[in-house]
C-alpha cells in the first residue's frame, strides 16, 4: 500500500507551464501592488485603461493606466513644484483623459491638491472641453444638459477642482481621502517628501476607490522607495537635446537663432519619458526603457508621428539660414 | 394725517455694508483701505463702498471725500492725495457681492428673529429711473417691534441693546423705531444727523430730541465727528426713538433723501429749494402728483402711514437651534471627546427633528462654545455642499472642525444653530442601487469634509474672468457657496456669463501651467538681440536660451487702477524648460512670472 505524500499547491504550481504566472503574482502581492489572491489577471487588465498618450501605453507595464494605482513623475532638473520640465503637464494631460476614460460614471472630476498655490488653470482649460466632446452620451448625462438650461447648478459644468491645503498634514489629509473616493477620476499632487507608509496609505485609498493617483515629484525623489505602480522620469526629448547640446557646444551662435518668433512649437513639446524605477523594484531597475512622446498642448492628446515637423524648430528663413550655418560650423 | 397705525417698527441700517461684510468674513483685511468695485459695461470699476479701519491717532485732519459711483481711479486718486502713494499700493480692491451680502444680511436676520418673529430685508435698493447710477444695495433690517419691545424693558432699552450686541459682534449699525417702515429707515439712515442737530446749543428742535428719547444719550459723551471717511466707529448717535404718531414732527428737517426717492426728483425739488422732509410735507400731494408722477405721493403715504406698508418677513424664520449649558465650567482641555460627541450627536438631532418632517436638510450650521463671561467664545461655522439630514455626517463634520479649533478654557455650554436649511434633493429610488447614485453622494460627502476640515476657501472651483491682466483672469470660486442653496453672489454671476467670459479670456498653451504669486526680478547675464536675455539665473542653475516667443503685450487701462504694462515671452531653454517672463515698460526689467511645468 502507498501514501500519497501531500505536496503543498505552491511547490506543485512551480513545477507547471503556469508556475512563472503564479510567481508574479506572488511577487505583486510582496511588492504590494496586490495583497489579495483573488486579484487575477484577468481583472488586472479589465481596470486598465488607456492614458490617452500611445507612446506612455507602450512603456507602462500594464499597457495603460490600472485604475486604483498611484504613478509618479519625476522632473528632470529637480526643481520642485514650479519646475518648467513638463511633468506637471504631462501628469494633467493624462487625468484629464481618465475622467473621460471609465465608462462607468459619466463624468469623474480631477482633483489637484496645490500647497504651493500656484498652479494656474486656464493652462488646461481648453483640454476640460476637449474632453467633453468624446464623452459617451448616456441618457442620464443627456437629461441633465437639458436640466441645465434651467439651472445654473449643474454638475456637469464642474470637471476640476482645486484643494488648497494649509500644511503638509493637511496635504496629506486630503490626499487620502481623495483617494478614498469612487467618484474621482484622479488626483494630481506635488508632495515633495512622502513617507512610505504615507505613500501605502495612498496607495491602499486608491485600490478601494478605483482612483489615480498621480504625484509630480523633484527628480531627487528617485532614491526614495515607492509605492507606485510606475514612477516616469519626464527630460527633454533625445532629439531636440542632441540640437541643445550641438548648438551650444558651436560657441557662439548666431543671435537670430534666437530671434523672438510668433511660431507654433509653443503648442507642443516634445519629451522623453523613462520608466525608472524604486529602491523596491530591482527587476525594472536592469532595464529603464524610453519612448519619446510630442504632447499636442491645445487639446491634451499626443502628436502621433509629429516628430520630424516638430523638431524642425528653425521656423523662418532667416532661421534656417543659420541653421545652415551652424551645420556648416559642426 | 398722522399716527394712523399703531404698529411699531425697528429698523437697522448697516453703514457700508458690503465693506463691513468682507471685514467680517476676512478679518485681516482691517490693516489696508478696502474698495468694493463694481465693473460696468465698458470694464471701468466703480465704486460701491469703501472704508479704512485706522486708530485715530493715524487719522489725517482732511479726510478723503470719495463717494460711491467714483471711478477706482478717481478713489485712488483722492486716497493719494490724503494718505500718500502707499495708502493705494496697499488697498484692497474687492468685485461686488451683492448676493453674497443679502445672504448674510438675512443670516442676521434669522439671528435677529429673538426680537420678533417679523423680521424683513430692508428696501433700500432706490426705486426709479436711478437703477444704473445706484450705488445702495439691500443694507438694512426691519423688525416688528410693535408687541415685543416690553420685554427688553421698553423701546430705548431694546434699540440699545440691538446696536450694542451688534458692536460687540463686530458689527457697525444704527437703529430707530418709528410708526411706519419709511419713518424708521429714515430715522435710522439720519440718526447721526440727528444726533449733531441735538448738540447745537438751543432750539426747537434739541428741546424735541431730549424730551422724546427721555434722556437716551450716545454711549459717548464727546461731540459727534463728521466723518465722510470710512471710519463708522465714530461716535456718532447710533439709535433714535421717534414718538408715536409724530415722525412728521421728529423728522421734518432730515433730507428728502431719507424718503427713498429717486435721485432725478431729489435733484429737481433741490432745484427749486425743497431739500427738507418738512418742506415736501408742506407741498399739495395732487401737484406733486402732476409733477413727478405717483413715486412721491406714495412715499410720503407710507412715511406718515397713511397707506399700509406691510413687511416681507424672511422665509424659513423657524430659528433652528440647541443648547446644552452645563452646571458648572467645564474645562475646555478635560473634555472628553467620547462625551463631547455624544453632546453634539443629541444636539444635531434636536436640530434636524423638525426639518426632517417637512423634507428639509441642513446646509449651514453654527456652533458656538460659550464661555463664562469672558469675550472670544468659539464660533465656527459648517457649511455643505448641499443640504442633508444626516445626523452622523453633521456631527463627523462637527468633530472634524473641533481637531483645529482651540478650545477656550472654560466652556459654560454648547449651542448649534441651523444658519440655513433646504429642500432634500429627490431622487428617483431604482430596484438595484446603481454604482452612479451612491458615487454622487459619496461625492458629496467628501466635499463636506474637504470644506469642514479645510476651510470653505480652501476647496475651489476654478472659474475664467474676462480680464487680459493673468493674475486676476480666473477666480476660485467655493465649492460649498457654488453648489449650496444659498450661491455666492460672485460664483453664481460667474456661471451665469461663464459662455461671454470663455471666449474674451487666454486659454490654452500660451498660459503657464505654474503662475507665480509675485513676479519675481530676475539677474539676467547676457543679452542678445532686441535686448532679450540668452542666459538667465534661476533656482541657483544657468539657464540658456534657445526659443523664443514673443511678444504678448498686457496693457490695462488706468480706469482700471494701477497701470499694468508688460510685454510677456515665453523662452525655452537648453534644459527643456519653458518660462513666462516678461519685460517691464516701466521699469525696463525682467521678471518670471510662471512656469511651464
Amino acid at each position: 500500500m502507498t501514501k500519497n505524500i501531500p505536496t503543498y499547491p505552491l511547490f506543485s504550481k512551480l513545477d507547471q507551464a503556469g508556475g512563472r504566472a503564479y510567481l508574479q503574482q506572488l511577487s505583486r502581492i510582496v511588492s504590494g501592488s496586490s495583497s489579495l489572491p483573488k486579484y487575477i489577471d484577468e481583472e488586472f487588465r479589465s481596470t486598465v485603461v488607456s492614458s490617452g498618450l500611445p507612446s506612455l501605453d507602450r512603456l507602462l507595464r500594464h499597457k495603460g493606466v490600472r485604475l486604483g494605482t498611484l504613478m509618479e513623475w519625476l522632473e528632470a532638473d529637480g526643481d520642485g513644484v514650479a519646475s518648467a520640465s513638463g511633468a506637471t503637464t504631462l501628469a494633467l494631460a493624462v487625468a484629464v483623459h481618465l475622467q473621460a476614460a471609465n465608462e462607468l460614471s459619466e463624468r469623474r472630476p480631477v482633483v489637484l491638491v496645490d500647497r504651493a498655490r500656484s498652479f494656474y488653470p486656464p493652462s488646461i482649460m481648453p483640454w476640460l472641453e476637449s474632453t467633453q466632446s468624446i464623452l459617451p452620451q448616456s441618457s442620464s448625462s443627456v437629461r441633465s444638459r437639458v436640466s441645465k438650461k434651467n439651472t445654473v447648478n449643474s454638475r456637469e459644468e464642474h470637471l476640476l477642482y482645486i484643494v488648497y491645503p494649509a500644511n503638509e498634514a493637511d496635504e496629506f489629509w486630503a490626499i487620502d481621502q481623495l483617494l478614498r473616493c469612487p467618484s474621482i477620476a484622479a488626483v494630481v499632487g506635488w508632495p515633495a517628501r512622502v513617507s512610505s507608509i504615507a505613500m501605502r496609505r495612498w496607495q491602499l485609498a486608491a485600490k478601494s476607490s478605483g482612483a489615480v493617483g498621480l504625484f509630480v515629484r523633484p527628480s531627487d525623489a528617485r532614491r526614495e522607495p515607492t509605492w507606485a505602480e510606475s514612477r516616469i522620469q519626464v527630460g527633454l526629448s533625445h532629439s531636440l537635446q542632441n540640437r541643445y547640446q550641438h548648438a551650444a557646444s558651436c560657441g557662439n551662435i548666431d543671435p537670430a537663432m534666437r530671434q523672438p518668433t510668433s511660431g507654433h512649437w509653443i503648442h507642443s513639446r516634445a519629451f522623453t519619458l523613462m520608466q525608472v524605477s524604486g529602491q523596491w523594484d530591482a527587476m525594472v531597475a536592469v532595464s529603464e526603457p524610453s519612448v519619446e512622446c510630442v504632447l499636442d498642448l491645445t487639446s491634451g492628446k499626443e502628436h502621433v508621428g509629429f516628430h520630424e515637423t516638430h523638431m524642425n524648430f528653425y521656423e523662418t528663413t532667416e532661421q534656417s539660414k543659420c541653421q545652415e550655418k551652424v551645420r556648416r560650423v559642426s | 394725517m398722522s399716527g394712523k397705525s399703531t404698529s411699531r417698527i425697528m429698523t437697522i441700517v448697516l453703514p457700508r455694508w458690503p465693506v463691513q461684510r468682507q471685514l467680517l468674513q476676512q478679518p485681516g483685511f482691517r490693516e489696508f483701505p478696502i474698495f468694493v468695485c463694481r465693473q460696468n459695461a465698458r470694464g471701468v470699476l466703480s465704486v460701491v463702498s469703501w472704508a479704512w479701519v485706522m486708530p485715530p491717532e493715524k487719522r489725517r485732519g482732511i479726510q478723503p471725500v470719495i463717494q460711491p459711483g467714483f471711478s477706482l481711479s478717481e478713489a485712488l486718486a483722492v486716497l493719494t492725495s490724503v494718505y500718500g502713494e502707499r495708502a493705494s499700493r496697499i488697498a484692497r480692491i474687492l468685485h461686488e457681492d451683492s448676493v453674497g451680502d443679502i445672504r448674510v444680511l438675512e443670516t442676521l436676520g434669522r439671528w435677529c428673529h429673538r426680537f420678533s418673529p417679523v423680521v424683513a430685508i430692508g428696501p433700500d435698493v432706490i426705486p426709479g429711473k436711478v437703477k444704473k447710477q445706484s450705488t445702495h444695495s439691500a443694507s438694512s433690517l426691519q423688525i416688528d417691534v410693535s408687541d415685543t419691545a416690553r420685554f427688553f424693558g421698553g423701546e430705548l432699552s431694546l434699540v440699545r441693546m440691538v446696536v450694542w450686541v451688534l458692536a460687540a459682534r463686530g458689527i457697525h449699525a444704527r437703529a430707530a423705531i418709528a410708526d411706519t417702515p419709511a419713518a424708521s429707515w429714515a430715522a435710522a439712515l439720519c440718526a447721526g444727523r440727528i444726533a449733531t442737530k441735538s448738540q447745537q446749543p438751543s432750539g426747537d428742535f434739541c428741546e424735541r430730541i431730549s424730551r422724546s428719547t427721555r434722556g437716551s444719550t450716545c454711549p459717548k459723551k464727546k461731540g459727534p465727528r463728521s466723518s465722510p471717511h470710512g471710519h463708522w466707529l465714530s461716535r456718532q448717535r447710533r439709535w433714535v426713538l421717534v414718538p408715536p404718531g409724530q415722525q412728521q414732527q421728529f423728522l421734518g428737517s432730515m433730507p428728502i433723501m431719507s424718503l427713498r426717492l429717486p435721485v432725478d426728483v431729489i435733484n429737481s425739488l433741490a432745484e427749486v429749494g425743497v431739500e427738507l422732509i418738512g418742506q415736501l410735507l408742506r407741498l399739495p400731494r395732487v401737484s406733486l402728483q402732476e409733477r413727478f408722477g405717483s413715486v412721491v405721493p406714495l412715499q410720503i403715504s407710507c412715511f406718515l402711514g397713511d397707506v399700509s406698508d406691510p413687511l416681507t418677513p424672511l422665509q424659513e424664520s423657524d430659528l433652528l437651534g440647541a443648547t446644552h449649558s452645563f452646571e458648572m465650567p467645564v474645562l475646555g482641555r478635560d473634555l472628553d471627546g467620547k462625551y463631547f460627541r455624544q453632546l453634539i450627536e443629541s444636539l444635531v438631532h434636536q436640530c434636524l427633528r423638525p426639518l426632517v418632517v417637512t423634507n428639509q436638510g441642513v446646509s449651514n450650521l453654527q456652533v458656538r462654545l460659550d464661555t463664562n463671561g469672558v469675550p472670544g467664545s468659539t464660533v465656527f461655522e459648517v457649511g455643505l455642499y448641499k443640504p442633508t439630514a444626516k445626523a452622523s455626517h453633521l456631527v463627523d463634520l462637527v468633530m472634524l472642525r473641533f481637531e483645529r479649533t482651540h478650545f477656550p478654557r472654560e466652556i459654560t455650554g454648547v449651542s448649534i444653530e441651523v444658519l440655513s436649511a433646504g429642500a432634500l434633493p429627490c431622487r428617483q429610488q431604482t430596484l438595484f442601487r446603481g454604482p452612479a447614485q451612491s458615487d454622487m453622494s459619496q461625492f458629496e460627502i467628501l466635499l463636506n469634509r474637504l470644506t469642514s476640515r479645510l476651510g470653505s476657501g480652501a476647496v475651489v472651483e476654478p472659474r475664467l474672468l474676462s480680464d487680459i491682466q493673468p493674475e486676476v483672469s480666473w477666480v476660485a470660486a467655493p465649492v460649498v457657496h457654488v453648489m449650496g442653496t444659498a450661491g455666492s453672489c460672485r460664483s453664481v454671476h460667474l456661471l451665469e456669463s461663464k459662455k461671454t467670459q470663455i471666449s474674451k479670456s487666454v486659454v490654452g498653451p500660451s498660459r503657464p501651467t505654474f503662475l507665480l504669486a509675485r513676479p519675481r526680478l530676475l539677474e539676467v547675464s547676457s543679452f542678445g538681440v532686441h535686448g532679450l536675455p540668452v542666459r538667465f539665473f534661476w533656482k541657483g542653475q544657468i539657464h540658456v536660451v534657445m526659443r523664443t516667443r514673443g511678444p504678448e503685450r498686457i496693457e490695462t487701462a488706468w480706469w482700471r487702477g494701477p497701470t499694468v504694462r508688460r510685454d510677456y515671452y515665453i523662452f525655452e531653454t537648453n534644459r527643456g524648460g519653458r518660462f513666462w517672463m516678461f519685460r517691464g515698460l516701466q521699469k525696463r526689467a525682467w521678471f518670471l512670472h510662471g512656469t511651464y511645468g
